[in-house]
């Protein structure tokens, strides 16, 4: 069981993390208010929420945007050009639209909730990722904040330079555990806040 | 066979392959669905609820499109 945060740590701690805050487009949310996970052990503060930038979600909404312009352009030239096939009537082709976005709205709750259960936390005792892979599975894991021994941060890519996103590796003592925060926000920040952390929690009580 | 018996099974195909879809979307609803309400479980954030809504919306309208299908 980790040690209750005394006065002091809680001040060091404010001085990390000062005020609730959210921070681009709600991916970071800093003391976010109304969450509770299952397994919070009592008096567990979570310090941190965050999920991948929201730009990440550019590749499938453009895709989505796309695809559900088509009928209507087809549609339009199908009309323009007097083409048609005689014997398929208008009900139907109502039904097979229908369908075609009934499909795209699938998709579109799919990679929504993708994006949105992808979490991670830090909290005063652990950091923790939810991994939710829809119509499969989701994974958690964790890792004792104690633990973490080296944080790395990288940046690669035009839209992430752009955006200001990056990926977080974490190492924790056990050389076989790894963490990784992919696409998270302000990678600088958020690396310097875990390793802050880290060493706040780590040290010994005065 | 001629011409109009020929167009009868083409509609009836695609008639058919218009349900087939539709059940298959209503099944990938109730998986999300059940998947919506386990995470909601695990945690509690603000959007649970508006995916649980947004998916029972997708399910009321899949099951309308099946009715929409099987009527024509």
């Amino acid at each position: 069981m980790p040690p209750m945060e005394s006065a002091k740590r809680r001040s060091l701690i404010a001085r990390v993390l000062p005020r609730r805050e959210k921070r681009a487009f709600g991916a970071i949310e800093i003391y976010p208010k109304r969450l509770r996970f299952l397994t919070q052990n009592p008096g567990e503060v979570v310090y941190i929420l965050a999920r991948a930038h929201v730009i990440v979600n550019l590749g499938w909404a453009f895709r989505l945007a796309f695809l559900s312009v088509v009928p209507l352009v087809g549609l339009y030239f199908m009309d323009y050009l007097q083409l048609g096939i005689g014997f398929v009537t208008d009900e139907l082709i109502a039904l097979i639209i229908l369908v075609y976005y009934l499909m795209l709205a699938g998709s579109f709750i799919m990679n929504l909730m993708s994006w949105y259960y992808d979490i991670y936390l830090v909290t005063s005792e652990r950091i923790i990722h939810y991994d939710f892979n829809p119509l499969t599975s989701y994974h958690v894991a964790e890792a004792e904040i104690e633990n973490i021994q080296d944080v790395t941060q990288s940046t690669i890519g035009f839209l992430p330079n752009i955006f200001g996103y990056g990926d977080i590796t974490v190492r924790t003592a056990s050389s076989k555990n790894k963490f990784y925060f992919k696409a998270v926000p302000h990678p600088v920040w958020f690396r310097d806040v875990i390793a802050d952390l880290s060493r706040l929690i780590r040290a010994k009580e005065p | 066979m001629n011409n109009a018996e020929l167009e009868k099974i083409v509609l009836m195909i695609l008639k058919i392959a218009g349900i087939i879809v539709v059940v298959f979307n209503a099944g990938v609803g109730l998986i999300l669905l059940r998947q919506a309400i386990t995470m909601n479980n695990v945690i509690k954030v603000g959007g649970g609820i508006l995916f649980i809504t947004m998916i029972l919306i997708f399910l009321l309208v899949t099951s309308s499109i099946l009715l929409y299908a099987i009527a024509i």
